[in-house]
């Protein structure tokens, strides 16, 4: 989780594109939020591989949203069941529900479906913020930062040394 | 294109996926094994310990071995324990998000069995109310008194009674002792004829002398009274006397038979009632068992996924957050299912072999009962045969048909019970029918004990007694009816074992309390005798005393009223006869 972190910090300080950390950051929470071992999740992971996003972020993203989600789990799971359980939405459900894909993705858990509506509702404005407040820090912050001592004493330190030359910054 | 995608990508997710499947299936047991010890655990309350998990994936099994969860209220023992569960499970139901499968099977299923070691225990368990169901039973105090202690006893009201005579007596003769020094003798009355006598041969000559004469009058008469009104008191103090020894010695004789009546009140031998023996019998099996039912539905029951009547119950603790919601479709199934399985139960009393069949909580989707079957050819020695079935519909309304038969039982305690009145062996028989609707029980059972054998830890010689008896019935039949909530039933339990009770025991008890009656109150009778002969000659001694001094009391009157005045009106006359004369010589001189 360090080296995401310390991924994650030489993306923010670097020339990469703001909204490869937003959406990167984004993807993340999905999968933060839903449960892990889901069909959705899968497809999440394969896109975030494929895509150009920063994974650093994807990663750290993802372990802090699946904080989020542990503690979140009883109101998604309600939002699930009342999505669910809502009569004008039966007929919609009762499709997809012939659907192979949606059984198997488990669209029809309350937790899951909960879980990934929420994402997906706060997956723009999250892309939205993350790009906002990246670029923000890079204005007004990252020059106050790096000349931090606990900064420069993490720049001094092997792994970050390492990393600078993997990314060739 | 290639700005937005990177292909090498795919090699990372690959190799993530990978892993990941890798680790699955490498850790799968490992992981299953964790699972149920950390979730059965939360759920129990208690350790739960799996000593492993084998995983075959084609087709898909899972093998539980040496399965083990501690009693919260015990930790010393296992609530449940098993040596192996196997279950075929479809795989494909599975990533749907159903639990379906099509083989169970469980060996060596026991419950309340020994731990090696003590279990942990991670929340505080309430009381079981075990403890307060062992109070019900209370001890059966009834017994026949022995007849020295009833007459030891110093409450009795014939020991007050005599006591109460003997004050009096002691009383009453103290009485007529001071009475009788108080009392003017004959000798004083004597005395009283001869002042009389000799103030009757007065001469009277003078006025003088009748001046005199009737103060010696008046001071004998102050004497007469004075003992007249001696006499008066202690005829009064002796009738009193009298009376209290009179009413002393009557009380005494009714002490006897109040005293037997007090006997029979508190030792109940007028109605001979026992405990309900037949409700601390049958009773303490019936709530055994519903307590045992209670704990086995507490442990699954966060296993059981939440039916479509239920919204989750508060303060229930739930495995998992989050539930399926199934739509219809062509091929239902509920949430879980067990299509098939077999339990080999251990029970104190042997091997009950179970079968399940379609055992699931949404029987509406596939409309077909779940079907237990029961069955045992070395229960205790007899036959065990049962089913029950039960149909859980969409509405939530659960609807169970149950029926079941034991025969030939033996019943057997190895040692002898610790309990106030226990059945140490019985051949049993016994049939009995459930039905169930939502959690409303509605039982008949009726069990026939055959040439029981009851054991008791009272001395009590009437425990001992009713214990003989019953164990010498050839059969003793009871009708047990459960009804109203099914995990806190009322029992109602008619046996016609009180009736063997009253009919046998009360008929031997009898015999046994007449003589008792007899010999008691022969005692008794005794006691007061002696006091009531020694009142009967203090009353007869008082009774003469009293005729003496009646018969005084008329002699001081006479002499008081009739001689006296005689002798004052003689005395008058001859004065008046000498005035005459002396007028009549006054008169004669002066016209002489």
């Amino acid at each position: 989780m360090l080296t995401q972190i310390l991924k994650l910090f030489i993306a923010l300080n670097s020339e990469d594109s703001p909204k490869q950390i937003a959406y990167a950051f984004a993807l993340g929470m999905i999968i933060g939020l839903t449960p892990l071992l889901s069909l959705h999740n899968l497809i999440i992971l394969f896109i975030a591989f494929l895509v150009r996003v920063h994974l650093g972020a994807f990663f750290v993203s993802f372990a802090l949203f699946a904080i989020v989600g542990e503690l979140a789990e009883q109101p998604f799971a309600q939002v699930g069941e009342y999505l669910l359980t809502m009569p004008a939405l039966e007929s919609m459900w009762q499709s997809l529900y012939q659907f192979t894909f949606f059984k198997l993705a488990h669209l029809h858990h309350t937790l899951t479906l909960g879980g990934l509506v929420i994402g997906l509702v706060l997956f723009f404005p999250i892309v939205y913020l993350i790009n906002y407040l990246v670029l923000e820090y890079r204005v007004h912050v990252m020059a106050y930062i790096l000349k931090l001592r606990v900064v420069q004493m993490l720049k001094s330190t092997r792994i970050f040394q390492m990393y600078e030359k993997l990314q060739g910054v | 294109m290639k700005k937005y995608l990177r292909w090498q990508g795919l090699l990372g997710f690959v190799a993530v996926i990978g892993l990941l499947a890798g680790f699955i299936y490498v850790f799968a047991g490992w992981l299953i094994k964790l699972t149920i010890e950390e979730a059965g655990g939360y759920a129990l309350g208690a350790e739960v310990n799996v000593e492993s998990v084998d995983v075959n994936w084609s087709p898909f099994t899972l093998t539980i071995n040496e399965f083990q969860a501690t009693d919260p209220k015990n930790p010393a023992n296992n609530m449940l324990q098993f040596e192996q569960a196997g279950a075929q499970m479809d795989l494909w139901e599975y990533l749907l998000g159903r639990y379906v499968f099509e083989k169970v099977r469980f060996t060596e299923v026991a419950m309340d069995q020994p731990r090696q070691s003590p279990g942990e225990v991670y929340t505080s368990s309430s009381e079981d109310g075990k403890g307060a169901l062992k109070e019900d039973v209370k001890d059966l105090a009834v017994s026949i008194p022995d007849l020295q202690t009833l007459l030891d006893n110093s409450n009795l009201i014939t020991v007050q009674r005599a006591e109460e005579l003997e004050t009096a007596l002691d009383e009453a003769k103290a009485t007529y002792q001071q009475s009788k020094q108080a009392l003017p003798d004959k000798e004083k009355l004597q005395a009283y004829e001869t002042r009389i006598k000799a103030l009757k041969e007065t001469e009277i000559k003078t006025v003088e002398d009748v001046v005199k004469l009737q103060k010696e009058l008046e001071a004998l008469k102050d004497d007469i009274r004075a003992d007249k009104e001696q006499l008066s008191k202690v005829k009064d103090d002796l009738v009193a006397s009298k009376d209290k020894l009179v009413n002393a010695g009557k009380a005494l004789k009714q002490a006897p038979s109040e005293d037997w009546q007090q006997v029979k009140n508190k030792y109940q031998l007028d109605t001979l009632e026992v405990e309900d023996l037949a409700h601390i019998l049958f009773g303490e099996k019936a709530r055994e068992y519903t307590e045992q039912a209670k704990e086995l539905y507490a442990f699954i029951k966060p296993y059981l996924p939440a039916g479509s009547g239920d919204s989750g119950e508060a303060g229930i603790d739930k495995v998992q957050v989050g539930r399926f919601v199934h739509f219809v479709d062509d091929n239902p199934m509920p949430d879980w299912l067990v299509k098939d399985g077999k339990i080999s139960l251990i029970t104190q009393l042997g091997r009950v072999e179970i079968d399940l069949s379609e055992i699931n909580t949404q029987n509406w989707l596939r409309n077909q009962d779940s079907q237990i079957k029961f069955f045992s050819d070395s229960f205790s020695n007899g036959q065990l045969d049962g089913n029950f079935a039960y149909f859980m519909q969409k509405s939530g309304d659960f609807i169970g048909d149950g029926q079941w038969a034991v025969e030939d039982m033996l019943f057997k305690k190895s040692e002898p019970s610790g309990a106030k009145f226990s059945l140490q062996q019985a051949g049993i028989s016994a049939k009995g029918q459930l039905k169930l609707n939502n959690s409303q029980i509605d039982s008949d059972n009726s069990v026939q004990l055959l040439q029981p054998k009851f054991t008791s830890t009272s001395g009590s010689p009437w425990i001992q007694e009713v214990i003989k008896s019953l164990s010498q019935q050839a059969s003793i039949p009871a009708e047990i009816r459960l009804d109203g909530s099914a995990f806190a039933p009322s029992i109602g339990i008619n046996s016609n074992m009180d009736q063997i009770v009253r009919d046998s025991v009360t008929a031997k008890a009898k015999g046994e309390l007449d003589s008792l009656k007899t010999e008691y109150q022969a005692k008794l009778n005794q006691k007061v005798a002696d006091k009531l002969k020694l009142s009967e000659q203090e009353v007869s001694e008082i009774t003469d005393l009293n005729a003496w001094i009646e018969d005084s009391e008329g002699t001081l009157n006479k002499l008081l009223e009739s001689k006296i005045d005689d002798f004052k009106e003689q005395q008058k006359e001859k004065l008046k006869d000498k005035a005459k004369d002396k007028l009549k010589d006054k008169i004669g001189n002066i016209f002489g």
